[in-house]
């Protein structure tokens, strides 16, 4: 049995032809289910766990990206499986972006989208902890004085200071990013959830103009060093990270890996 | 007519796991996969796959792995159980054992060098000195 859990922005009356639409493809399907809506009153995770009371085996979040990790948590907490329909913008004029969680899943329109859950191909995948709140896609912290630390084994300190560190579930190393990767060093930009691993990323800042003439600093190359389990640290003063493009929270932070934690349902294209 | 196998050398240009020249290791560090180094290491460093230590690296460790191309600077011990490739921009201070060992023209090399079979190699290592702080 399905449940649809709405994203509060999706009550815009723009979006409701196209939801309208959604519902009759998925009543044609066969996999109609009951439908929730977010809103600030009502707590996703109480709702959540009441359709999972009432028989619900399939949570899917309707929404965009951060609905996707918003709910993954919680419904991995549970024990169901989670599915996915994206809607961002005008419906009419979804395409997905190449770093989109719904690229990532093989989901390429609406359509597919509810193909993908009659098809139901479920994978289990990997979620990140930190500080006892589960992630989906990746933690970052703000360009600050860090110091990385992997469960007492070893200490990664970044020698220019305001690095950023990004430890990544999920997702892919931006174009942009993956330009300050020395040339000749071939690597996937993609981060595989199913590996058990946590890639920590450590983005160096660009020295400035005057630097790079006087001191001759040479170009920031960036680092990626899989774990499964770190601790990132203030040098000067906490630091905030910001957990899934919403949550934040302050150094000191401990992130661990759970494999196979979230069951969800992927799309036939998916890219891992 | 028995057919020779020809040994493909070790790709070093792949990994999952790389230290930049903006970041400094100190510590134990274990791998399973690839590793390309360009920053700084200090303690240990082994992985039981390819290792590639670039230009601008500078190691203090001892270092252990199944391959390895070697173009920076390293104090330390290093045993590397199937191929050493040591580039014209290598600076090694410390004990060598390796299988194979290509050396260019130009690398720096002071330290004692072994060129043991593949047994003696993957066998226990020999008592090493630590290295000098």
């Amino acid at each position: 049995m399905y449940f649809y859990l709405y994203d509060s922005f999706l009550q815009d009356k723009k979006f409701k032809k196209i939801l309208n639409k959604i519902e009759a493809r998925l009543t044609d399907l066969g996999i109609a289910g009951r439908i929730g809506r977010l809103n600030i009153l009502r707590d996703a995770s109480l709702m959540i766990e009441e359709a999972a009371l009432k028989g619900a085996e399939t949570i899917v979040a309707v929404g965009n990206d951060q609905t996707l990790s918003k709910i993954a948590g919680i419904v991995a907490k549970i024990g169901v499986i989670l599915g996915f329909i994206p809607i961002e913008g005008n419906s009419a004029l979804f395409r997905p972006s190449e770093n989109s969680l719904s690229t990532l899943l093989g989901i390429t329109s609406l359509e597919e989208a509810c193909q993908t859950l009659s098809r139901r191909i479920i994978k289990r995948i990997d979620l990140g902890i930190i500080n006892g709140h589960y992630f989906l896609v990746a933690a970052t912290t703000k360009k600050a004085k860090v110091i990385i630390k992997n469960n007492g084994s070893y200490t990664i300190t970044p020698l220019i200071k305001n690095s950023q560190i990004k430890v990544y579930n999920l997702g892919y190393l931006p174009l942009k990013e993956k330009e300050l990767m020395s040339n000749w060093i071939q690597r996937t930009n993609l981060f595989n959830p199913q590996d058990g691993l946590l890639e920590t990323v450590v983005f160096p800042s660009f020295p400035s103009f005057f630097s790079k003439i006087f001191k001759r600093v040479a170009e920031p190359c960036l680092s990626i060093i899989p774990l499964k389990k770190v601790q990132i640290e203030g040098l000067d003063k906490p630091v905030p990270v910001i957990v899934d493009g919403q949550r934040i929270l302050k150094t000191p932070v401990s992130i661990e890996v759970f494999p196979q934690k979230l069951k969800i349902i992927v799309g036939k294209n998916r890219l891992f | 007519m028995p057919f020779h196998k020809k040994e493909e050398k070790p790709q070093f240009n792949e990994a999952e796991t790389i230290i930049g020249p903006s970041v400094k290791v100190e510590g134990d560090f274990l791998s399973q996969g690839d590793v390309i180094v360009e920053g700084e290491v200090a303690g240990s460093l082994k992985t039981d796959q390819n290792l590639k230590i670039g230009e601008r690296a500078r190691i203090k460790a001892n270092i252990e792995a199944e391959n390895a191309s070697i173009a920076g600077q390293i104090e330390g011990n290093l045993k590397i159980k199937d191929y050493l490739e040591i580039a014209s921009t290598a600076k090694i201070t410390g004990d060598i054992v390796a299988r194979v060992i290509s050396v260019e023209k130009g690398a720096c090399l002071s330290g004692l060098c072994q060129i043991l079979e593949e047994k003696e190699v993957r066998g226990p290592l020999l008592p090493q000195e630590e290295v000098k702080k």
